[in-house]
């Protein structure tokens, strides 16, 4: 230990700032999924208004809870830890300034631009071009911010809880960029390099890890630290810290279990690869066992002292999540589960138990001391525990069973062979009082979070008058030359931070290799033909509208899934889709065979007000698009882009775009004449999305019948 | 249509070699971790977060 001393004043500034935006996006993110969950269980509560329908506001909820909150949560956590485990201030305090409103301008704008209709269309990563470059700047002023609190700190070594936050900075810069990859059109709109099957498993690539990286090892990072805080008491084992650091770096990004399984391994290595699937329950479960077994000893205070009763629960629920993600990737599980609400509740047994329940316990105890005076109330953190624990509970079983009751009847088949269920209605209609439940259960963990705003805005108002506090520290002056092994390495920090570095790139590498070559392996179909123009104009408002958040486009290839949709789906059959659509949950039916299954006054009638033609539908009325006017001029940059990709359009064809869109749009509209639709409306986007939904799966179909037609021919 | 992309991933070596890399990297900080001599090291580290209270952060009212 360096005997000379120096005086040092924590930037505590910054970590204030961080709460105070904690507390402003995690209010505002739980209102938008209390809202949008009452929407389910009413449509009416869509107000027929575009910018707060369904298909915009989950994904503005979604990155308002993960990126608002979650994010300035994290932030504040290590700001705070990073400066007092490493003895130092942020590199800048310019840098810290620009982190901080940087981030928030970011959040702000996602917010306006997905409420505008701007949307990527890929979920977790709808953000358009611009934000995305910002989100990248931003990001790395705060990796160097952060490492150059490495590299002025005053203390020797790095503990555990900085490991996991290098791997986030990383990791999450990587997953960023890569995912972001795009061409512009405009100054808002884009398409990515990637498509069909290609950009499905990129987008995977980084929904899987973005989890793990954004809303994981930040969060470990944090119990690592504030646990034993708070506790006071040194972390139960150091040992299976290392071994959780390395085994979570190492598998979440390494062990990609689906690769593993559906690749044509070896079969030795497929069965090692299914020992590692199950392997993931390990580095979670050892680091949530080392977090409870912190607080040995220490039980009667978990009852009593609220803090630690959110770090209890929050364990737990990390244990909980983390037991129930790899068991929905076992495939007869996965085949009940995928696309129902069942992975709707695991999110958020994860997001709110996990992220939420942490992040409370963090703020907790954080602010009395930041702010130098005591919690202002003790019971109402009390209350907010129950009703959150009480509000998770009810939201978890309500979408469990939401979920299971959904999968199974959708595969229900009767013994002549039909389905039990045929219309896919009659699916939502069951579960919409869970749809009650969750928004009730949801309404109790919102209001938890306002009474915690509550209680630390008065225990701020409190505070007595602030006083700069100076801590007395080691001069930074330390060799690495006697230490050996680990403890060597890290001292070394850019030496370790490297070998992480090396480690997720590595892995990544690894994991994304099959992604990259994937339209190597794609069997063309010489019958799927790029969209039209019109087509693609409806296709942007589909992408637009979120229509992915409640329909998938992708039929699995089971016997209930041919008997209800058709076809199971082919890679090749979204070679030019920009983004896939393939959609995560079904809240409405699968639409990849949609087109020419109904006539096009049934999507005309349908997007005007679905319970004309569906009767109880949950599905939101669209009345914008039968006013608002097609972006014909732009078609033709679109088309441009499209081709610079790879699409195969000629040049007449982009030269010509606005006039075959008009022409499509003549065409559609002609045919709906009949049924008294006005012929004024041929340049509105409803044309444009009837055009874009007729054109779903009819290739294949086209495909099917000339195959079948010519068997015959041979057989004659 | 993922499982129909990747069945025809045609570089089985890829997996397998992360595979072995990571056995090998798992077995080597397991035994990094339990080898006795390291235990008073770990030790000190794990009490990094609650030094700083004892040794460093003296308030100093001004």
């Amino acid at each position: 230990m360096n005997e000379k001393t120096e005086k040092l004043i924590y930037d505590d500034k910054i970590i204030k700032m961080f709460i105070m935006a904690t507390l402003l996006w995690g209010a505002v993110g739980m209102l938008l999924g209390v809202t949008a969950a009452f929407q389910l269980a009413d449509w009416n509560l869509n107000f027929n208004l575009e910018w707060l329908t369904f298909g915009r506001l989950r994904p503005i909820h979604t990155n308002a809870a993960i990126f608002g909150f979650a994010g300035n949560g994290i932030f504040a956590g290590i700001y705070h830890s990073t400066q007092r485990l490493l003895k130092t201030r942020p590199l800048s305090n310019a840098l810290s300034q620009f982190h901080f409103w940087g981030w928030q301008l970011i959040i702000v704008a996602a917010a306006v631009s997905l409420a505008a209709g701007y949307s990527h269309g890929k979920e977790y990563a709808e953000l358009e071009w611009p934000i995305d470059l910002a989100i990248t700047l931003v990001w790395v002023a705060f990796a160097v911010n952060f490492f150059g609190m490495l590299k002025t700190r005053r203390e020797q070594h790095i503990y555990v809880a900085i490991w996991f936050y290098i791997a986030t900075i990383v990791t999450v810069a990587l997953l960023h960029i890569v995912n972001s990859l795009e061409i512009p059109v405009d100054w808002m709109k884009s398409y990515p390099i990637y498509a069909g099957a290609q950009d499905a498993l990129v987008q995977w690539w980084y929904g899987h890890n973005a989890v793990a990286f954004f809303l994981t090892t930040p969060f470990l990072g944090l119990m690592y630290y504030y646990v034993p805080k708070a506790i006071n008491r040194p972390v139960y084992s150091y040992r299976l810290s290392i071994i959780h650091f390395w085994s979570l770096v190492f598998i979440y990004i390494w062990a990609g279990p689906h690769h593993l399984l559906y690749t044509s391994l070896p079969e030795w290595s497929q069965t090692l690869g299914m020992i590692f699937s199950v392997m993931l329950w390990m580095p979670s479960w050892g680091g949530m066992i080392n977090g409870l077994l912190t607080m040995r000893g220490a039980w009667g205070r978990v009852f009593n002292e609220p803090v630690l009763k959110f770090m209890a629960a929050a364990l737990t629920f990390y244990g909980l999540s983390t037991f129930e993600g790899p068991l929905l990737s076992i495939k007869s599980v996965n085949h009940i589960a995928h696309f129902t609400d069942w992975i709707v509740g695991h999110v958020h047994s994860g997001t709110i138990g996990w992220n939420y329940f942490l992040v409370a316990a963090m703020l907790l105890y954080l602010v009395p001391i930041l702010y130098q005076t005591k919690l202002y109330s003790q019971r109402l953190a009390n209350w907010q525990f129950w009703l959150g624990t009480i509000g998770l509970l009810l939201y978890i079983v309500s979408m469990w069973t939401a979920g299971i009751t959904q999968g199974l009847m959708w595969r229900a088949i009767d013994e002549s062979g039909r389905l039990v269920y045929p219309h896919f209605i009659e699916t939502v209609v069951r579960i919409v009082p869970m749809y009650w439940v969750r928004g009730f259960g949801g309404t109790f963990v919102f209001v938890s979070f306002l009474i915690m705003i509550y209680n630390l805005f008065k225990t701020i108002q409190s505070a007595p008058e602030q006083k700069e506090i100076e801590y007395v520290v080691p001069v930074a002056n330390f060799s690495h030359k006697e230490e050996k092994g680990h403890r060597k390495l890290e001292g070394l920090t850019l030496v370790f931070s490297v070998l992480t570095v090396l480690a997720v790139l590595v892995g990544s590498a690894i994991e994304i290799l099959p992604s990259f070559l994937a339209n190597k392996f794609v069997e063309r179909n010489d019958a799927v033909k790029p969209y039209t123009a019109l087509e693609i104009a409806g296709r942007d408002i589909y992408v637009r509208e979120g229509c992915y958040v409640c329909h998938s486009q992708q039929i699995r290839p089971t016997v209930a899934e041919k008997l209800r949709y058709g076809e199971p789906s082919t890679a090749a059959e979204s070679i030019y889709d920009r983004p896939f659509q393939w959609g995560s949950r079904r809240i409405g039916p699968d639409l990849a065979r949609q087109g020419g299954k109904y006539p096009d006054m049934w999507h005309y009638r349908h997007m005007l007000n679905p319970r004309e033609v569906t009767q109880k539908s949950i599905m939101p009325n669209y009345p914008w698009l039968f006013v608002k006017e097609t972006e014909f001029g732009i078609l033709k940059k679109k088309l441009s882009v499209m081709k610079s990709l790879g699409v195969p359009y000629t040049e007449a064809e982009i030269d010509g775009a606005i006039a075959s869109a008009k022409a499509q749009a003549e065409q559609i509209t002609t045919g709906l004449a009949s049924s008294g639709v006005p012929a004024k409306m041929k340049d509105k986007q409803i044309i444009a999305l009837i055009a874009y939904l007729q054109r779903l799966g009819k290739d294949t179909k086209v495909s099917a019948e000339l195959t079948e037609g010519l068997s015959e021919k041979g057989a004659e | 249509m993922k499982a129909e992309v990747l069945s025809k991933f045609d570089q089985p070596w890829l997996p397998v070699m992360a595979q072995l890399l990571f056995i090998a990297v798992f077995v080597g900080f397991v035994y990094y971790a339990y080898r006795k001599k390291n235990q008073v090291i770990f030790q000190e580290q794990s009490m990094l977060p609650l030094e700083q209270d004892k040794n460093a952060e003296v308030y100093n009212e001004r």
